[in-house]
């Protein structure tokens, strides 16, 4: 009898913290996304909606964690001074990217679905995003890394993380660390 | 009174296992000095950085002809940019963004057979009834499909989308080689014959079967093509813009496109 109690009580304290949890990463994901629609809005595009942007994604993204993804298994290879170049460059790339996807002018509605927890300190927030009349499915990943970063983006099913991983591996295994940073700056070069 | 202890341990050490990641990232100011701290490490590194690299699910693509799609993808590209991207620019140029959006609408209404014969030979017949109620909505108090009421309809607002291709990979049915398709782009073998099914399935092509002519089948087909390009042009642009390989990025994103939809 004493074991199921405890058993019960257990679990409603797991369910707890674990939702908790959810709510956290939800109302983070939130903030992040207001912050950073808020400067979309007023931002004229290209350049200077990049820079705009940088300081909140640096503050709300983990690049350091999405880098080491990306790279995979190779990462090993990565000399201190590699790692920092390589997740200082890919910051640059994402940023970039990231922010070549807003059209100044253009409100998206966001509407998030129920967030799920797919193991500890793990959150995925799903979300449809209409924007420019389209609708788009958008799952957000988090992590609680001290506070809620979000590490992955994935747009109808495409992974920011898992696209980068592709390219990056057949870098790797052509030329190693080397190949890999030789690219990037390539392509952060690139206009 | 035993319990209480129990519990708190029980919480503690569930917690301590989700703080692991993080201390496998944390400085090495934090870890033992000499061999152990450089033990430690290796250590953490091992515990933390390989779970994180088995979170990224890749979708691997059987490519056996590459050489050969890589070239045809160069000359997609030269397409895209030199004729599609001129004539999208020109299209959103001359005709207002409410206009165009209409015409998007329209289209995609009228594509409605394709969505309810593939969820229902998928089996979805909740689906089937969602797309029904869509389609009813959008063509009568949407003027023709022209606007979308049904997405102010909680019910009616999210319904996935469904086609021939997918319909053949919830059957069982391999997506076979990756194909890089002149001016279309990539699709798969069997998601190749699905976009024969989609033709097949469209009113748009009926139309054109029922009245014949080169000439009607170009007035009502050219703008089923000109409309969507705007937005296909964004999505190449977004996939191979910021690519280290934009030939690896347009295949990886369209083969975990596809398999998303297939999960969906």
């Amino acid at each position: 009898m004493k074991r199921a109690v405890l058993a019960l009580i257990l679990t409603s304290a797991l369910v707890v913290l674990s939702r908790a949890s959810t709510e956290d990463a939800e109302r983070a994901l939130r903030t992040t996304v207001d912050q950073v629609l808020a400067v979309a809005n007023k931002a004229k595009g290209g350049r200077t909606m990049a820079e705009q942007l940088t300081p909140i994604l640096v503050r709300h993204i983990c690049f350091e964690s999405m880098t080491r993804r990306a790279v995979g298994p190779g990462w090993r290879q990565f000399t201190p001074e590699q790692k920092t170049e390589a997740t200082d460059l890919f910051t640059k790339l994402i940023i970039r990217s990231y922010s070549e996807k807003f059209t100044p002018g253009e409100r998206p509605e966001i509407k998030y679905l129920k967030a799920s927890s797919p193991g500890a300190g793990k959150v995925e927030i799903p979300t449809t995003t209409v924007y420019k009349g389209n609708r788009y499915n958008v799952t957000y990943r988090l992590e609680d890394r001290g506070k809620w970063l979000v590490t992955d983006i994935l747009a109808e099913g495409v992974s920011f993380v898992a696209n980068y991983r592709a390219q990056f591996d057949a870098l790797v295994k052509k030329g190693g660390a080397v190949a890999v940073l030789d690219s990037l700056r390539q392509s952060v070069a690139r206009t | 009174m035993k319990t209480l202890p129990l519990l708190v341990a029980g919480i503690l050490a569930l917690l301590v296992a989700g703080c692991a990641n993080r201390r496998a990232e944390e400085p090495a100011a934090a870890a033992p000095s000499g061999k152990s701290a450089v033990a430690a490490q290796q250590v953490a590194a091992a515990a933390g950085e390989d779970d994180d690299w088995d979170d990224v699910a890749e979708v691997k693509a059987h490519d056996p002809i590459e050489p050969a799609n890589r070239g045809i993808f160069w000359f997609n590209h030269q397409i895209y940019t030199f004729v599609a991207k001129p004539f999208s620019t020109a299209y959103e140029f001359v005709l207002p963004d409410l206009l165009r959006r209409g015409i998007r609408n329209a289209y995609e209404n009228i594509r409605f057979p394709v969505r309810f014969v593939n969820h229902t030979l998928q089996g979805r017949l909740d689906r089937t009834a969602q797309e029904t109620g869509r389609f009813l909505v959008n063509s009568t108090a949407g003027v023709g499909g022209v606007m979308k009421p049904a997405d102010k309809i909680p019910a009616l607002a999210d319904v996935p989308k469904a086609d021939t291709g997918q319909t053949l990979g919830k059957w069982g049915i391999p997506h076979g080689p990756y194909l890089v398709v002149p001016v279309l782009g990539p699709t798969s073998s069997r998601d190749l014959v699905g976009t024969a099914g989609d033709t097949a399935l469209n009113p748009v092509a009926w139309l054109g079967l029922i009245f014949g002519g080169a000439l009607w089948t170009t007035a009502v087909s050219a703008p089923s093509g000109a409309h969507g390009l705007p937005d296909q042009m964004d999505r190449y642009d977004l996939a191979t813009k910021d690519a280290l390989d934009p030939y690896i990025s347009a295949r990886t994103g369209y083969m975990q496109n596809r398999k998303a939809a297939l999960e969906r």
